[in-house]
């Protein structure tokens, strides 16, 4: 193939790096205004009164809105589409106050110093009440309740086979409790929207969106305006991770601007993109696993109890989706997933890179190393003997686990890593001060939303007149390449260069329809459906080239961008385009929707080396190898990318990355000081390695790689620290603090 | 020259003047996606206030696009670009580190590159390209 395959920078590179790409910041609109608000500073209240009068009066201030202006409408953040009925307890603003990243009001205002001084001139009286932060506390009897049917949102219990029995009968039991903690997306770019209600009531949002058309229609339900006067424009995206997924703050930016009749700008500082916008789910887990002598693991027990904030958002589908992944990676007769979804007055958790899975491969993984040591077997030889075989039946539902390779991810990662060597000469190097241990951990990511629910992606290319195309597609790109792969499939098929593809995506108007960017579907679902989209295109080419010689279609290769017959006549793909119009007056344009059925399983094992400085706490990741099954390398270059990219995310998680509060519920992480992610520094020397069988599907046999390639990374380098000091430190993130305590034990 | 308030941030200044490139991401001196150079020295403009530039000369990255092309050839065959929205801050101050060091070790790189942070790429792609802007060998492991 001339495109696919072949390792290729980002297309939009050269605007990146002169500076020139705009985002979201960077738009400009004719008199806008500046938006700020107010946040709950309890993590649980009533709001007695407001006094937004000193505010209002103040020179400068265009709207200050509150409960009092605000729609009840109650609302989920998070919708798949219209008949997404997920549990809708927000409004816009509420007189009850759940959790700090509750808007009290908010004002506009001609700019920020002028916003922040009207902010400061609201009078609030609030009444305290009493609160909980902890998801098992929160089920306690006596418990504070955020609604009046409690606190639980969602239990849920699936199993295969017995578990009890297998865990009696076991030789060995190994039971790992572990606790993970809220984890900020952390993109770069800092959340920002822009609103403008029209005169005409059309309400119009800028901003970086994952998914335009399920926000689109929260907003139309909030607002009670038909769907078709929202529109989202979704520019181009710093960074998303999940955190720019739903509704964030553009129904308080659309609010204003509905009050001032001006376009408002809203942009989170980081404090605010840390504490008010969604996170990574705190959970505490418990995983038994029980085992024969021989290391044949005969059960898998899992029980946790997730912190879901104040809100619903996406809580209910991560949990789901946590529980159907942890069946599919070892072939084990009985494994049982028995989850609490809980809410409580913390900040709300939402989808993040992974979604559920780091914390259940996390608990698991953790948990088999330490079995592994009690059986006296190499934790690398105890997975293999373990381990799911491709197309095996799900134990729980018996649909087929497809060409999952997560097998041949653990010996071929393990053969470029050293496995064998590495952990003989971590031993021999380990001395006084350093401690040197190996870790490794496998799991696995889905592709898309099937079966659960629609999994619709909808693309159109168009000729233009030049000979070139228009490309149009809802799917937003994280910042990750998915447009490039994009073109590069369009290329691929029309045997054009990328730079003759012009791109119009995620925009309600101008773009096309979208089930979102979560849930790994960009290059399953997105992909597969511009494949499919520029084959119709080809076949109409190659039609219009054959009527044009007066062949058939079969008699008509495309060679170097141009249809050529086998007499070695040849016509251009302009050519083309002004024949259909002057003679078969059509202009050439192909549509096609989507729906992924299938849902295959992108599965990875890492390896890890770390030295612990036992002196200080403080933990080194020394060398990394990323073996991912990743169906077919469709760009090495931005795979290895996104690889990277995981690994330092997963560093943070496994060794910092902790949004704290305190005693009341308050944020102290309020800053890139006090919330730390990995710098250049600690980062490891990194090999990856792709594992490369043909995934049925997926565009050309690819399948995702961004959310799957975070979820080893924690529990590898946690089971390489625990190795290196012989602890069971489990409690994350691993701060210097906690890996002290466990050494003077 | 521009025109400034008393207790105005140069990023805020610069961004006004439609010197775009300077991104906001933190607001608080700890991200380095604001970074530009004050006679050739990167400084933080979130924190740094425009009358303390005065009569000082600053580049942004729309100025610096000569100087700087060499090297964001090099990142865009590396693949070191994702979102690109920590590039401007991080390409400054990797011009700056070339001029200051001659020919670091890879810790002194690393330190050097601390304050820009960047939350796609694992800062591998960076580094890399750092590497072979500098003239420099591969790393071995510790």
């Amino acid at each position: 193939m001339k495109y696919i395959g072949v390792p290729t920078p980002i297309d939009d590179a050269l605007m990146k790096v002169t500076g020139h790409a705009l985002y979201g910041d960077d738009l400009a609109f004719p008199n806008a205004l500046v938006g700020r608000i107010l946040f709950s500073p309890y993590a649980h209240a009533n709001i007695l009164s407001i006094d937004t009068s000193a505010a209002e009066a103040l020179p400068g201030v265009h709207a200050v809105v509150s409960y009092k202006d605000s729609p009840q409408t109650l609302y989920n953040r998070i919708h798949r589409n219209l008949h997404d009925t997920p549990p809708a307890t927000e409004r816009v603003f509420d007189t009850r106050l759940r959790c700090i990243s509750d808007a009290v009001a908010a004002v506009a205002a001609d700019n920020e110093v002028i916003a922040n001084r009207a902010i400061s001139l609201i009078r609030v009286e609030y009444e305290e009440l009493p609160f909980v932060l902890d998801s098992e506390l929160a089920l306690g009897e006596n418990a504070p309740k955020l609604y009046p049917e409690g606190n639980l949102l969602e239990p849920l219990l699936t199993q295969c086979g017995d578990v009890d029995t297998a865990i009696k009968s076991a030789d060995v039991v190994y039971t790992q409790r572990m606790e993970t903690k809220m984890i900020h997306h952390a993109p770069i770019e800092p959340h920002v929207c822009v609103a403008y209600w029209a005169p005409d009531d059309n309400l119009t949002v800028w901003g970086p969106q994952q998914g335009v058309h399920r926000t689109q229609i929260i907003l139309s339900r909030i607002f009670g305006l038909p769907i078709s006067k929202v529109h989202y424009h979704s520019p181009l995206m710093g960074g998303a991770f999940g955190g720019k997924d739903g509704l964030t703050a553009e129904h308080i930016a659309a609010l204003l601007s509905k009050k001032s009749g001006r376009h408002v700008k809203i942009r989170f500082n980081r404090k605010e993109d840390i504490l008010c916008t969604t996170t990574r789910h705190a959970a505490k887990m418990t995983a038994t696993i029980a085992a024969l002598r021989d290391g044949t693991i005969t059960a898998i027990d899992y029980r946790q109890f997730m912190n879901v904030g104040a809100y619903c958002g996406g809580s209910v589908n991560v949990l789901h989706a946590m529980c159907g992944k942890m069946f599919k990676v070892y072939a084990i007769p009985n494994m049982r997933f028995d989850g609490k979804a809980v809410y409580t007055n913390t900040p709300v958790g939402g989808a993040m890179r992974g979604f559920g899975s780091p914390k259940v491969f996390t608990a698991i993984e953790v948990a088999v190393n330490q079995l592994a040591k009690r059986l006296d077997i190499d934790p690398v030889e105890l997975r293999m003997k373990n381990l799911m075989v491709p197309f095996a039946p799900d134990p729980v539902n018996g649909s087929s686990l497809a060409n999952g390779r997560v097998r041949d991810c653990l010996r071929q990662g393990a053969e470029l890593f050293e496995w064998d060597k590495k952990k003989q000469e971590c031993k021999a190097k380990s001395g006084e001060r350093y401690a040197y241990g190996v870790g490794l951990a496998a799991a696995m990511h889905g592709n898309g939303v099937a079966p659960f629910a629609p999994d619709i992606s909808v693309a159109s290319i168009a000729m233009n007149e030049d000979g070139t195309c228009l490309l149009r597609t809802g799917n937003c790109d994280h910042g990750a390449g998915t447009y490039t792969l994009y073109k590069m499939i369009v290329a691929e098929q029309l045997d054009m260069p990328l730079g003759d593809i012009n791109l119009i995506h995620s925009d309600t108007d101008a773009g096309t329809y979208d089930t979102g960017a979560g849930a790994s579907r960009n290059t399953w679902t997105g992909g597969e459906t511009i494949v499919l989209v520029a084959r119709k295109m080809r076949e109409r080419l190659f039609s219009l080239a054959a009527e044009v010689f007066g062949v058939q279609a079969e008699e008509i290769t495309l060679e170097n961008g141009v249809f050529v017959t086998k007499d070695g006549k040849s016509i251009n793909k302009t050519e083309l385009v002004w024949y259909a119009m002057d003679k078969r007056r059509e202009k050439l344009i192909e549509t096609l929707s989507y729906n992924s059925y299938y849902n295959a399983g992108s599965y990875g094992v890492h390896f890890a080396q770390v030295r612990v400085d036992k002196a200080t706490g403080t933990v080194r990741v020394l060398d990394y190898v990323a073996a991912c099954d990743v169906g077919t390398a469709l760009n090495p270059l931005l795979l290895e990318g996104q690889v990277e990219g995981a690994i330092a995310m997963g560093i943070g998680m496994a060794l910092f990355e902790e949004i704290e509060l305190d005693e009341k519920g308050r944020g102290k992480s309020t800053s890139f000081r006090r919330y730390r992610i990995a710098h250049a520094a600690d980062m490891p020397k990194i090999r990856i390695h792709f594992v490369e069988a043909y995934e049925e599907h997926g565009p050309y046999g690819g399948k995702s790689i961004g959310e799957a390639s975070i979820v080893p990374v924690a529990p590898a380098i946690i089971n390489a620290v625990n190795d290196a000091l012989g602890t069971e430190l489990s409690d994350l993130p691993l701060l210097p603090k906690k890996i002290l305590a466990a050494l003077q034990k | 020259m521009l025109p400034i308030e008393p207790d105005e941030y140069l990023s805020e200044t610069l961004r006004a003047a439609g010197m775009l490139s300077v991104r906001r991401g933190c607001d608080t001196g700890m991200c380095g996606l604001c970074t530009v150079l004050v006679d050739g020295t990167p400084i933080l403009s979130c924190s740094t206030l425009s009358a303390r530039t005065d009569g000082h000369t600053v580049h942004t990255l729309e100025g610096m696009q000569e100087e700087a092309s060499e090297f964001t050839k090099y990142l865009t065959e590396q693949g070191a670009e994702q979102c690109g929205f920590c590039a401007p801050g991080f390409i400054l101050t990797v011009l700056a580190m070339k001029r200051e060091l001659q020919t670091p070790t890879e810790e002194a790189i690393r330190r050097y590159l601390n304050g820009n942070l960047c939350r796609c790429t694992g800062y591998m792609g960076q580094m890399r390209t750092v590497r072979r802007y500098m003239g420099l060998p591969e790393p071995e492991v510790d």
